[in-house]
């Protein structure tokens, strides 16, 4: 519906969205963002992830960690069974109140392993940077990564390069979306969830120092930055 | 003066379409025993379906989506999820109500045993998600239902003390040989029976199947708001026949049959005639539209493409389901489980899911991203957290109620 | 642990604390119940009857409203034979059982002559069920009393 400009939220304006094809046919969600870290050290999203692989680590906790244990004892057979469907990020023609394509969606799906990354790069997802426990310079904690900010590059197809993280306290997402415009209603819930995300704030990608993966950490240095919205 | 008709076509179907199983039973079973002590509640629920269902219609229109594509994207997959499941589980015990009660009033007409009449129901409401036509559907069904009009006419004819049915509304005047638990718990259940959680969901779905748009607002705020408080006033009527007839007798209402009893009372065979025709029409119209809510929200939430304005063949994990559910609820009313237990087991757990439904839409209806200048005025908002605040007492206390005064006993 | 087994204890106390806990004011509750159940059925099909011999009913119709009657009748009349009454209610347990057998075979009469189609017998079937109706409404007045306050010889 509304263009979201050059900068978006990848929780609010991407994750969860409904992709469908050039026809106006549904093909799936967008369950997990597909990143690539590049050799010169940028993050860029490259694609988009969909099926259960993507969608059940997402759900967290231990209903979600059950439900991996059971997906995956469904199908130990299957070789790919924890590899995700893939959009690549060119097959993107507009991102509005859903998804659009440039494709049909017949055949579309192809698994992540098929298209392997370049030789050097890395590929995450989104989901791994979410949750992320954010630590300032002398290790005090700033809470969590709520959100990826995006950056679109000006170019023929779809580029989105990660720009900085929303950092607070709270779970993705769960602002509801009230942070994007101070007068949303209703009143009550405005109020309630700015509450909540008072100590929120921003962390541009430049800051961040380093990424402990097992130790789900994310160290940066600087202060967080007022949060400011696409 | 062709729009003329369709908005007129639009009001009737919203009428006949408002009752189903769960209203037929619960208001009969609350006019013979509480009168229109009720009424009051009636009233509330009633604006409160129709102050949610203008705000799902609303997003159906503006942003081309149905509301519960909209929650997992606005609330998050787990959320999403525990909101999938709980409608689900409540939809799927109505829609199993609801084939009971079609083959509940077709044993009244052929005194054939209602369990044997199942299978019969079930295939057809197969066929008609399978098949017809969304409008066609909803038309038909609709109009037909409409024939429930019948007992407002039976109301008049039974000649009631107006006053005093008038009085025990305003002053919710509860009679005095019941406990004012047994007034909460239906209080309760009216609730979940008016305010289904299925319904705003159906609504903005059916809003994207016949291909709303913001031109179609205002006919469907006429809908909502004529259609549906008349519906309501049908509600009010079923609960004061049974409130003339079996009120004096001290008796409490547990069959379809004795739902039908007052219209035979005041208008004999052919009134009843037309009233067994409405409870044909209104219970096959919800149990198409409970079916396709299921189908609507699984889809919805992960992805797959759903609805009738496609054909079945490119949307076949949508009529997969839908043919699954059709099948589930088959096996469920083979049992000889009696469809009125499982109705008032129904309301009472609608009243239990309606915060986890209703909070999403009020969320996705205020979100400009979706709704651009459509977004909820301040009336929308204020009515719409009020109801929040009710709806939760109501989900709070309808379990409670329903061990304390076991099911209105 | 030790948090299950509270909520558990809380769970187990809440349930025990809803009526229906064994003792002589339970059995009155249930034998109200039964009893009213069985005084809808019998004024349920008084009122089929009733709208039969003003021919205001289709037979079909009438003949389902009765079979459900008797049943659920049938039901509640048996789920209450069940239950132990206690010692000192145990006269009008008595009482109460003849009266629910009276009721539900009366029932079960008017079921036969219907799906028989025996409308000759409707008349007296009318008369008897009311009696019956009346009798069920004076004993479930009576049971909202305990038992050392019934009246009685």
């Amino acid at each position: 519906m509304t263009d979201p400009g050059d900068r978006l939220d990848a929780v609010l304006h991407l994750l969860d969205r409904q992709v469908v094809d050039r026809d106006g046919r549904m093909v799936c969600k967008v369950d997990d963002v597909e990143l690539t870290v590049g050799l010169d050290g940028t993050w860029t999203v490259t694609g988009l992830l969909a099926g259960p692989p993507a969608l059940v680590p997402r759900l967290g906790g231990k209903v979600g960690h059950t439900l991996e244990q059971g997906w995956r004892r469904l199908g130990v057979q299957e070789g790919d069974r924890l590899v995700p469907w893939r959009i690549p990020l060119a097959l993107v023609a507009e991102l509005g109140s859903g998804v659009e394509l440039l494709a049909v969606r017949d055949g579309l799906l192809r698994r992540q392993t098929d298209t392997p990354p370049a030789p050097g790069e890395v590929r995450r997802r989104l989901n791994d940077l979410l949750h992320l426990a954010v630590r300032g310079p002398d290790g005090e904690p700033w809470g969590q990564v709520l959100d990826v900010r995006l950056r679109r590059l000006p170019s023929e197809h779809l580029q989105l390069l990660v720009e900085g993280l929303v950092v607070g306290r709270g779970r993705p997402g769960s602002y509801l979306g009230y942070d994007r415009s101070g007068d949303q209603g209703p009143w009550l819930l405005n109020r309630i969830v700015r509450r909540i995300h008072r100590h929120s704030g921003y962390l541009p990608w430049s800051d961040v120092v380093g990424i402990d993966w097992d130790g789900r950490t994310l160290s940066g240095t600087g202060a967080l930055r007022p949060l400011e919205h696409p | 003066m062709k729009k003329l008709f369709s908005v007129a076509l639009g009001i009737l179907t919203a009428i006949g379409g408002f009752v189903d199983i769960g209203d037929l039973v619960t208001n009969a079973q609350v006019g013979a025993r509480l009168g229109w002590s009720l009424g009051l509640v009636v009233i509330v629920g009633v604006l409160g379906i129709c102050v949610f269902a203008e705000m799902s219609g609303r997003v159906a229109a503006v942003s081309r989506r149905a509301t519960f594509d909209l929650v997992r994207e606005r609330l998050g997959p787990r959320v999403g999820l525990a909101n999938l499941v709980a409608s689900m589980a409540v939809t799927l015990l109505t829609f199993v109500a609801e084939i009971g009660g079609v083959a509940l009033a077709l044993q009244l007409v052929s005194s054939v045993s209602y369990v044997l009449l199942v299978p019969f129901v079930a295939v057809v409401v197969w066929l008609i998600l399978w098949k017809a036509r969304f409008s066609i559907m909803e038309n038909v069904l609709g109009l037909v239902g409409l024939s429930l009009v019948v007992y407002i006419v039976a109301l008049v004819q039974l000649h009631p003390d107006w006053g005093h049915l008038t009085m025990q509304l305003a002053t919710v005047d509860k009679p005095a040989d019941e406990s004012w638990s047994v007034w909460a718990y239906y209080a309760v259940a009216l609730f979940g029976a008016a305010l289904t959680p299925y319904e705003v969901f159906f609504f903005s779905s059916g809003g994207v199947e016949e291909k709303w748009s913001v031109e179609d607002i205002t006919t469907m705020r006429l809908n909502v708001f004529l259609g549906f408080p008349l519906g309501g006033l049908l509600s009010l009527a079923i609960a004061g026949s049974t409130a003339v007839v079996f009120g004096p007798l001290d008796a409490s209402v547990d069959t379809l049959g004795q739902v039908g009893l007052p219209v035979a009372v005041a208008l004999g065979k052919i009134g009843l005639a037309i009233a067994i025709l409405g409870f044909v029409a209104a219970t096959l119209g919800a149990a198409c539209e409970t079916g396709l809510s299921t189908g609507y929200s699984i889809a919805q939430y992960f992805g797959w493409q759903w609805g009738k304005y496609v054909r079945p063949r490119e949307a076949a994990r949508f009529h997969t389901v839908l043919l699954l559910v059709t099948v589930l609820a088959l096996a469920v009313l083979a049992t000889g489980v009696d469809p009125i237990l499982v109705t008032e087991v129904s309301v009472v757990f609608s009243a239990v899911a309606l915060p986890l439904t209703y909070f999403p839409i009020l969320v996705v209806a205020n979100d400009p991203d979706y709704m651009g200048t459509h977004v909820n005025g301040r009336l929308a908002n204020g009515l719409g957290m009020v109801y929040l605040a009710i709806i939760g007492v109501a989900a709070v206390a309808a379990i409670p109620l329903m061990i304390w005064t076991r099911m209105g006993a | 642990m030790r948090r299950r087994l509270v909520a558990a204890a809380v769970v187990l106390t809440l349930t025990a604390c809803a009526p229906g806990t064994p003792d002589e004011d339970s059995w009155r509750g249930d034998a109200t119940r039964a009893v009213g159940d069985v005084a809808s059925a019998v004024q349920t099909v008084r009122v089929g009857l009733d709208l039969a011999r003003r021919d205001r009913v289709p037979h079909a119709y009438l003949q389902t409203v009765v079979v459900e009657a008797e049943t659920n009748g049938g039901m509640s009349a048996q789920t209450l034979s069940a239950v132990q009454p206690p010692r000192v209610e145990r006269r009008r347990a008595s009482d109460v059982s003849d009266l629910l057998q009276q009721a539900t075979d009366l029932l079960t009469a008017t079921r036969i002559a219907v799906v028989d189609g025996d409308e000759a017998a409707y008349a007296d079937l009318r008369r008897r069920l009311a009696e019956v109706a009346d009798e069920l409404s004076t004993l479930e007045d009576a049971l909202t009393h305990p038992p050392a306050e019934a009246a009685g010889p």
